[in-house]
């Protein structure tokens, strides 16, 4: 009786159309655009180059290999703030998956023709970034550019601020960012963190 | 209100509790740290009290954090909890509750207070049914005026007691709760269903389906520039959560063991705007995901075991109809073999190959369509050479080989391979004296399948190579000394493929060097202390292409120091174990890091632990 309900299922899941090929893959077409930025992530600050490219280059492949499994985004601040404006687990929870799909939602709006981003990264003027053999903190302060264009003007909007990475060596010895934290600067209401969690669902 | 009702009942409780009631030990929790100009407070406090038909339950927990500089900065986030349960008869009792929490952000503040009293009911067959009134105030002061969020709330949850139906457990949870908040109500309806069948021997089936609705209503984060003149956009978002899984465990001819799992989710979220803006950031959007993996295992006595797998995964990700919206199939096999054929060896081999395949969802083509194909293979041999000295080997193969389909993104195509071996030896010299060996040597290829310049080319090598050391020699039974050496290399540079052969164009390498002496001593059994200094020194050169001159004969590779980099770490750690439940733990380390044309830091760390039960 076991064997017939177990043969059933799988032979259900099987024709239920749930087997894929787990040996071939699709051709691609000849190259029409130029390849995006990457670089073995080596050290820290790899990655970190690795993942401003990324986001400028709206590449959420590249993006994606910069955070570690145990990725988590801390926003102290602005889950604060959330917590005031009545939605307190905006920043609840999040971790690498709600990472690439918020960032997979923020690159689709900003691949449409009439909007722009972009990401400036410096390094910070208030903190020192801390490295270690297999363990960093990077910080940065950031400028991101927002345009939205229609057909009579143009409306920037500059979101400033400072984040700090911290970085572990794990797999294959290749960095990672596995705690991304949105740092308080003082007087400034809008920043990442909260253009980020406008595109969490 | 609420709050100072907790304190009145927490005070009675706590100043009447010991001579009224069976209590459990109160637990107090102290932590602090400070890391540069970062200060961290943690404190709780957690009490129970058994009054025979009446139980309480005391929570404080408290987080301060005060940023020194650039500014002074503090954030405090406290809450208190009262929960009670009182016995009325057989089965029916009645549970009041009051929590008051504070969350606090320079003069940012959030006041949240709730009174509520629930009434469990046991008496009724197959059913505990918990019905609860409540009151919620919400006080939002700072930058805006002072707003106060207030309304009544009730709902109920209902859960079955373990019913059993046809050798089958049931178990089910239904809950609904409502707070009728004057600003931003919100509902939330939860509803559970699982079961567990267990036949013949061990084996099993097991199954669980639930669905959750949420809908509440807060205020957007939007950029100012879209705010729409001070009028603060209210959204209202309705979050729709249905999942089913289930899982059976079969044992089949030939003592082969089968496992099916499958897990089916579907999200949505659907949002209503009260003020229209012109760029809405949020819509309505969807993510569904279907997952089966099947497994085989089998066992040929303790000698060798044998198993392997398949899993299939469908995913759909529709955010706002963009071109980024896909649809996700993944197949993946993994397999895993060990053999054990005397008692001082055994090797194991294992391997996972998949390809991740992501469509377009609503633009066909999609540029973003690619696959991902995964292969990682790995094979580990033991040996025990006597009872003192132990080996292992490990050679382990990634490759990573990511396809666009699409001509506008084809030019990043590229297969990332990586070959690394580790060995490890530990040998057990004396009963005082162990020594630890490991070492490691790794290179990773990344190679574009489209090169436009075989000189300019996109390819990577990164080579890597360490050894490092530890000896663990208990010079008494108090005293332990822990000293470790690590060395590594590393290189990394262009591939270039040219006279029929791959080439490394190095651009630059680095060394580094670590040496520790940790010192473990117990001066009374309760007390440990650990000082431990360490020294690195990492050294990273540039590999520069420079044009003949008059004292370089032809272009050579110049080899550049590119950074000095040293660092000194002393630490000393203290535990104090009191109790086997109690403790004080002291920790304090300095960093003194010197790199080259960019001066001192000093980076200094405190951290203080206790945990105290009255």
């Amino acid at each position: 009786m076991k064997k017939v309900i177990f043969i059933a299922i799988v032979l259900a899941a099987a024709l239920g159309g749930c087997l894929k090929d787990p040996f071939s893959t699709r051709n691609s077409q000849e190259p029409a655009g130029s390849t995006g930025t990457w670089e073995t992530p080596a050290t820290p600050d790899v990655v970190i180059l690795n993942m401003l490219f990324a986001y400028n280059e709206k590449i959420i492949q590249n993006y994606q290999l910069c955070f570690a499994d145990d990725y988590t985004f801390s926003a102290t601040e602005d889950s604060i703030e959330a917590e005031a404006r009545g939605n307190p687990s905006l920043f609840q929870f999040w971790d690498k998956a709600v990472e690439v799909a918020t960032t997979q939602n923020l690159f689709a709006t900003f691949a449409a023709e009439n909007k722009h981003l972009d990401l400036i990264f410096s390094p910070s003027m208030d903190y020192a970034d801390s490295l270690g053999d297999s363990l960093a903190v990077i910080y940065k302060d950031y400028i991101i550019r927002v345009v939205a264009y229609d057909s009579l003007s143009a409306d920037t909007t500059y979101i400033e601020g400072t984040v700090s990475f911290s970085l572990s060596r794990t797999l294959f010895n290749w960095w990672s960012i596995y705690l991304w934290k949105e740092l308080p600067v003082a007087g400034n209401e809008y920043d990442w963190a909260d253009l980020k969690s406008e595109y969490r669902n | 209100m609420a709050y100072r009702l907790v304190i009145l009942f927490a005070l009675i409780v706590v100043l009447s509790g010991p001579d009224l009631a069976q209590t459990t030990s109160p637990v107090l929790m102290m932590d602090f740290s400070q890391n540069n100009n970062t200060y961290t407070w943690d404190n709780s406090y957690q009490q129970n009290y058994d009054f025979n038909r009446l139980r309480c339950d005391l929570s404080l927990n408290s987080n301060s954090i005060l940023l020194k500089e650039p500014s002074k900065r503090w954030q405090e986030q406290f809450s208190m909890a009262f929960n009670a349960d009182y016995n009325l008869t057989r089965g029916l009792s009645l549970a009041p509750s009051l929590s008051h929490s504070r969350y606090a952000l320079q003069n940012r503040k959030v006041f949240t207070s709730e009174v509520k009293l629930a009434m469990p009911v046991s008496r009724l067959d197959f059913v505990e049914l918990t019905p609860f009134v409540a009151d919620r105030a919400i006080k939002r002061q700072g930058n805006n005026p002072t707003e106060i969020d207030r309304g009544l709330g009730y709902g109920f949850n209902i859960d079955n007691t373990p019913l059993e139906i046809f050798s089958t457990q049931l178990k089910s949870a239904i809950s609904y709760e409502y707070y009728d908040l004057n600003k931003i109500p919100f509902a939330n309806f939860n509803a559970e269903l699982s079961g567990l069948t267990a036949f013949n021997k061990a084996d099993t089936l097991s199954w669980l389906v639930y669905n959750t609705r949420n809908i509440t209503r807060y205020y957007s984060s939007a950029a100012p520039t879209l705010q729409d003149d001070n009028l603060l956009l209210v959204i209202r978002q309705v979050k729709l959560d249905r999942h089913a899984e289930g899982f059976v465990r079969v044992a089949m001819p030939m003592e082969v063991i089968a496992r099916f799992t499958t897990n089916l989710s579907n999200l949505s979220y659907d949002y209503n705007y009260e003020y229209q803006a012109l760029t809405l950031t949020q819509s309505d959007n969807y993510t569904k995901n279907r997952n089966y993996e099947l497994g085989l295992e089998k066992s040929f006595g303790d000698n060798i075991y044998l198993s392997a797998g398949y899993r299939y995964n469908w995913g759909e990700e529709d955010y706002r109809g963009q071109v980024l919206d896909q649809l996700i199939k993944v197949g993946e096999i993994s397999f895993k073999a060990v053999a054990k054929p005397v008692p001082d060896d055994s090797v194991t081999f294992g391997g996972v190959v998949g390809v991740s395949s992501y469509y377009g969802l609503h633009y066909l083509p999609s540029p973003n369509e690619r696959d991902l194909k995964t292969q990682i293979y790995s094979v580990k041999y033991f040996h025990r050479f006597n009872r003192y000295f132990t080996g292992e080997a490990t050679g382990t193969y990634s490759s990573f080989h990511q396809i666009y389909i699409s001509g506008l993104n084809s030019a990043n195509n590229n297969k990332n391979e990586t070959y690394l071996l580790q060995t490890e030896f530990d040998w057990e010299m004396s009963s005082r004296l162990d020594v630890m060996q490991e070492f490691e040597i790794q290179a990773n290829y990344i190679t574009y399948d489209y090169i436009p310049n075989p000189i300019e080319t996109p390819n990577r090598i990164f080579r890597r190579s360490g050894t490092e050391s530890r000896i663990n020699f208990r010079v008494s039974d108090r005293l332990t000394l822990m000293p470790a050496y690590i060395y590594r290399y590393e290189d990394y540079g262009k591939l270039i493929y040219a006279s029929d052969n791959w080439q490394m164009a190095t651009g630059w390498d680095r060394r580094y060097h670590n040496v520790n002496l940790k010192l473990g001593y117990f001066p009374i059994k309760e007390v440990y202390i650990e000082p431990d200094i360490t020294w690195e020194l990492k050294r990273e050169y540039n590999h520069v292409l420079s044009k003949a001159t008059d004292t370089l004969v032809v272009d050579s590779i110049l080899r550049e120091l590119r950074l000095y980099d040293t660092k000194q770490i002393a630490a000393l750690k203290i535990i104090w174990n009191f109790s086997p439940n109690e403790y004080l733990d002291f920790s304090y380390s300095r960093r003194d890091w010197d790199v080259r044309d960019r001066g001192k830091d000093i980076t200094d760390f405190i951290n203080v632990s206790m945990r105290y039960t009255f």
